[in-house]
């Protein structure tokens, strides 16, 4: 758990080199994250992406200044809360252009509050949540106890190879095989759903 | 569904009347510098420094003169205003080159417009600086391209009392504020610097053809707002472009390259005022401005010698909104 | 794509990599595939974690950030970004010698103002990568760029070099092995003295920053002081 911010590090460093690959990384890292702490403000899904969207293109015009005083990802954080807030002020302040609008322009007045998923993406959000439960009890004990170790427990390698009594390179090949069957079962899911990016 | 209806309609001319609200704060400040007489005390802080100094600022018909001058560390100053050239013998520094008349450009509408565009405005508390009532007003950068500021603006005459230069994290890289202010100083004199001072040496007007530059891609909402030429060293002659996103300004200087002119391609970070250096086309182009190093580079990578668009379209200062 | 490959992006996600094999992350960076796992192993830990407290988040937006970010500049950032651990780690002896002595570095020590001036770092690039198109940048992290600091008669820039090695160990090895000292030329300095005073002037027309431009000015005068001195040494 000591050195977690690393990897972080070594991205901003390079992106504040001209390397704009290593922000794709970062984006591709932190965007589950960040939705979900948008989705705390904003309920509808497609706004949540564009939010999410708009939150990381802020974060790479702001990472000229970002000078390491604070992780990576609580500077995100911070951007993302105010994109959201911002949403929100703007949503409010959108004039109304017809009865229709007014009426929909009422109702964001509670946005913060209400969550109202789609049905599909409670369907989707379900099937995610029942797959990797499924998948979990599935798989061999080793795999399971390493991987949520990992995970859930935030252990270093060293800290699991110490707990389950084996070398850190099977710690390291354990996580590897319980996320590879697991991202084996995820997958058909997400790509049947492909175009629709759900909350 | 007739509440609602009503709620929004009592709504909507508020938000616009606060929106205007607003830029009418960032109008008061721009025209009390051109218009209100004042004498005063202030603290300048960056970083490590700090040094008080004392402004001295008369308006009256024939412009604005002022004087700022340190009252602890070296004895410097800047004088402005023309029509008094004794005075200006007597403080020597800042002199000759400051005669012209400064104009205090006022902020146009549209200029405003487009600050809503780069920076969000809005207005914080009422304060209290140096025994006035202040507006607090903040202006926060929507990019990396720009620092922030807060401002504190006197309520009765809008004169801007306390100034904040904010990085991205909200953290304060430059201040000044006034501990002492005297509203009411029309009539007075400005005095006399005590110690001679030698003077820089500063860039003189020059009139002349400008040479053709092109200005690419730069940074969202910066223009070009001036071309000037001034006589530099050694016969050479400087032509200074003024970028300017309505706030924050960047100045690009060009030069024909002298042979003797050991390095000419550098890059100078001051960690806050920032200024790169380096050779285009047998130009050195020093680009300068308080303003995050990244605005400074695309700046300079956008320009290209031999294009005439900008150059004829600005030798005139022109709108910085305008495109 | 071969599973040894796959479990290194296991391992990278949980930040277990040896420091010096930033190979992986190259790897990762390099393949599309690599980083489609990068970012589904990253997916699978949130999701774990959703599931737990009953919100699972499912968005992906990499793609359209990406593209949105094509058109911006590529980000950079001279030898190092952070101001404040410079000034913090150096500025009270570094901005002390600066003001007091006949340094060559006076003249923009009056531009920065003390403080500043502990992160004043000079470095001299190749025309071509200076003036690099998009596809030339990042011109820091191109083999041809030669970085150079510039020798001073103080520390100032041994102390500029300490502070990137104690916050980026491999750049400031990168920065050691290629630093060749060389000296700023007088007549450079003289110019920067007279482009800050007329940019200066410019900048306070928009009267928006109040006293701010004057006091920059005013306390560009600190160099003034300097230069008198500098000026003496060199027999003009």
């Amino acid at each position: 758990m000591s050195d977690k911010a690393d990897i972080d590090t070594e991205l901003v460093r390079r992106v504040q080199r001209g390397d704009k690959g290593a922000f794709d990384l970062l984006v591709r890292k932190y965007q589950q994250r960040v939705a979900k702490l948008i989705s705390r403000f904003i309920s509808d899904a497609a706004e949540v992406e564009d939010v999410t969207q708009e939150a990381f293109i802020k974060a790479y015009r702001a990472l000229p200044n970002f000078r390491g005083d604070s992780a990576f990802y609580t500077w995100l954080y911070r951007i993302a809360t105010n994109a959201a807030k911002n949403h929100l002020v703007t949503i409010r302040r959108r004039p109304p252009r017809s009865d229709v609008d007014v009426t929909s322009g009422a109702t964001e007045q509670g946005y913060e509050l209400e969550g109202d998923e789609s049905p599909e993406g409670e369907m989707m959000s379900e099937e995610i949540r029942r797959t990797i439960q499924k998948t979990l009890e599935e798989m061999p004990e080793e795999l399971r106890l390493a991987l949520t170790m990992c995970e859930f427990d935030g252990l270093t390698y060293e800290e699991i190879s110490e707990v389950m009594e084996c070398p850190i390179g099977t710690v390291r090949s354990r996580i590897f095989r319980a996320r590879h069957l697991l991202d084996s079962k995820l997958r058909p899911l997400i790509s049947e759903h492909e175009v629709e990016d759900v909350v | 569904m007739n509440r609602i209806w009503l709620a929004l309609v009592c709504l909507l001319p508020l938000e616009t009347a606060l929106a205007q609200d607003q830029s009418d704060w960032l109008r008061r400040m721009e025209q009390a510098a051109s218009t209100i007489s004042y004498r005063g005390d202030f603290v300048f802080v960056r970083g490590d420094l700090m040094r008080h100094m004392r402004v001295v600022h008369l308006v009256d018909s024939e412009g604005v003169h002022q004087r700022v001058f340190s009252l602890d560390g070296p004895p410097n100053e800047t004088l402005l205003g023309g029509g008094q050239p004794g005075l200006m013998a007597a403080s020597g520094y800042g002199g000759s080159a400051e005669t012209e008349n400064l104009p205090f450009s006022t902020l146009l509408p549209q200029r405003l417009q487009a600050l809503n565009g780069l920076y969000q405005i809005s207005l914080g508390g009422i304060d209290r600086v140096a025994e006035h009532q202040a507006q607090v007003v903040n202006v926060e950068p929507e990019d990396g391209y720009r620092f922030g500021f807060r401002l504190w603006s006197e309520l009765g005459s809008g004169l801007l009392l306390r100034a904040q230069m904010l990085n991205s994290t909200g953290q304060v890289i430059e201040q000044f504020s006034f501990s002492s202010v005297d509203l009411d100083a029309a009539g007075g004199s400005i005095p006399v610097a005590e110690v001679q001072l030698s003077p820089p040496q500063l860039l003189a007007p020059e009139t002349g053809h400008l040479t053709n530059w092109r200005v690419g891609k730069i940074p969202p909402g910066f223009a070009l707002q001036s071309m000037r030429r001034y006589a530099g060293q050694r016969q050479a002659v400087v032509d200074h472009l003024l970028f300017s996103d309505g706030l924050a300004t960047v100045s690009v200087f060009i030069e024909p390259v002298q042979d003797g002119d050991e390095f000419s391609n550098q890059s100078v970070n001051t960690g806050i005022v920032n200024a790169l250096t380096g050779t285009v086309s047998d130009n050195q182009v020093t680009v300068m401005g308080e303003v995050p190093v990244a605005t400074l580079s695309m700046i300079f990578n956008s320009l290209q010698p031999g294009g005439l668009a900008a150059s004829a379209e600005s030798t005139a200062p022109s709108d910085p909104v305008g495109q | 794509m071969n599973d040894r490959l796959k479990e290194q992006v296991s391992a990278l996600v949980d930040n277990e990599v040896e420091s010096a094999s930033s190979n992986s992350l190259d790897q990762v960076l390099k393949s599309p595939e690599l980083r489609q796992t990068w970012q589904r192993y990253h997916q699978l830990g949130d999701w774990m974690r959703g599931a737990a407290d009953g919100k699972v988040v499912n968005v992906d937006v990499a793609d359209r950030v990406r593209m949105a970010l094509e058109s911006e500049p590529a980000i950079l950032i001279p030898v190092q970004s952070s101001v404040d651990s410079a000034e913090a780690t150096s500025s009270s002896d570094v901005g002390a010698n600066v003001v007091s002595g006949p340094r060559p570095w006076g003249q923009i020590a009056g531009i920065g103002i003390a403080a500043a001036v502990a992160s004043l770092t000079v470095l001299l690039f190749q025309q071509n990568n200076f003036l690099g198109l998009d596809d030339q940048l990042p011109f820091l992290a191109s083999s041809e760029t030669t970085l150079h600091s510039v020798e001073t008669d103080n520390s100032n820039v041994a102390a500029i070099v300490q502070t990137a090695e104690s916050s980026q160990d491999s750049q400031a090895d990168q920065l050691n092995s290629t630093t060749q000292p060389t000296q700023l030329s007088a007549s450079f300095q003289e110019k920067l003295d007279a482009y800050l005073v007329s940019h200066v002037k410019q900048s306070a027309t928009n009267g928006m920053q109040g006293m701010l431009p004057y006091a920059r000015v005013v306390n560009h005068g600190t160099g003034a002081s300097v230069k008198n001195s500098r000026i003496g040494r060199q027999g003009r």
